[in-house]
């Protein structure tokens, strides 16, 4: 398995070419105006691929299938979204639990705060926190995503 | 290594983004959303590190990029922070000519704590529009040239340039170990909880 340079720049920057030329993302919807079936029955993990809630962004932050549902009952408070109305969020105790960091498309980490949070943010438009992880010594490498703060892609009309 | 890990990615490639403060290392921390917007709460922390996936030919290449995240102060730079690091991008302000003579202490602190080898693009940056360009294009090429490094210049408020350099590093680094190495040397894992990452942002790579 090997690679030119040529290759490997050729290929990043179609990517990125792609990327930017590519129209706002149909069929992306909040939790709240989305249909409840985000989580697929038989695995317990997220159905649909996760993306950033701005809906001026795109940013693809979590593939499908990859992080099941947890109801976290100890999690650090989270500031509000600027902009983005996502319901009633702070009485909604569910989260993807990522499995670990390597686990996402693209993200961001705050820097540590307190003793042991870091917050998750889009990595392309820094709109956060959509989530958290704890960074205690011994602590699973787990990073939690608060399934309210997310936009879907809601597959077309079944 | 689990099996689950295999699938996620083949490759991991951690860049750092080193400078003084002020010369908008966060701006070059790829932000490729044209609309924005002021997200006061994260801006206000401070972004660590961002995780990005590009594939290429089939194989999926995490990048992870790591901000300065604060210890601007080239003394303060260790070599835990550089542990593990392939490609820095070494940033300075066009507008500021400190920042420039300061990429010299920067190389400097790079050769004494970052791994042989390790790949290096020079950016000369410009955040603010408004302010007025005291380096040129040519001194920027001309200390690059002397360290035999790349060169660019940016705009990361209109993102020119800044994928040029990211491209630019990934594919030296690139060249240098993942087209002459087995793919399972380049997965390293990350884990925050040790290393004492809640105090040092370089605490990673283990």
């Amino acid at each position: 398995m090997t690679f030119t340079t040529d290759q490997v720049a050729a290929a990043l920057a179609a990517q990125q070419e792609r990327d930017r030329a590519a129209p706002r993302l149909q069929g992306l919807a909040r939790l709240h105006d989305a249909p409840a079936n985000h989580v697929a029955t038989s695995t317990n993990k997220n159905a649909w691929a996760i993306y950033c809630p701005n809906e001026h962004c795109q940013c693809l932050i979590l593939r499908a299938n990859t992080a099941p549902l947890e109801t976290v009952t100890d999690a650090p408070d989270l500031a509000a979204l600027p902009g983005i109305n996502v319901g009633a969020d702070t009485t909604d105790a569910r989260y993807y639990a990522v499995p670990s960091m390597m686990h996402f498309e693209n993200v961001g980490f705050s820097k540590t705060v307190g003793a042991d949070v870091k917050y998750l943010c889009c990595a392309d438009c820094d709109l956060g926190p959509l989530g958290f992880m704890r960074t205690t010594p011994g602590h699973k490498p787990t990073c939690y995503l608060k399934v309210a703060r997310l936009r879907y892609k809601v597959p077309p009309t079944e | 290594m689990s099996a689950a890990k295999s699938s996620t990615y083949d490759y991991l490639i951690k860049l750092l983004l080193i400078g003084d403060s002020g010369v908008g290392k966060s701006c070059l921390l790829l932000r490729f959303c044209d609309d924005s917007f002021t997200p006061s709460f994260i801006t206000t922390i401070g972004i660590d590190f961002k995780i990005r996936t590009i594939e290429l030919d089939g194989k999926r290449i995490k990048l992870q990029i790591w901000d300065t995240a604060g210890q601007e102060r080239f003394r303060t730079i260790t070599t835990a922070y550089y542990r593990g690091a392939m490609g820095i991008l070494l940033a300075y302000d066009v507008t500021d000519e400190r920042s420039f003579k300061n990429i010299r202490n920067w190389i400097k602190n790079i050769e004494q704590n970052a791994s042989q080898g390790v790949n290096m693009i020079l950016v000369g940056n410009k955040c603010d529009m408004g302010d007025k360009k005291v380096i040129s294009k040519e001194q920027g090429q001309e200390l690059a040239d002397e360290f035999g490094i790349k060169f660019v210049e940016t705009s990361a408020k209109s993102n020119l340039g800044v994928e040029d350099a990211f491209f630019s590093l990934a594919r030296d680094i690139k060249k240098r170990l993942i087209d002459t190495q087995a793919p399972k040397e380049e997965k390293k894992d990350i884990d925050l909880t040790q290393a004492g990452a809640a105090k040092a942002p370089g605490g990673c790579c283990n």
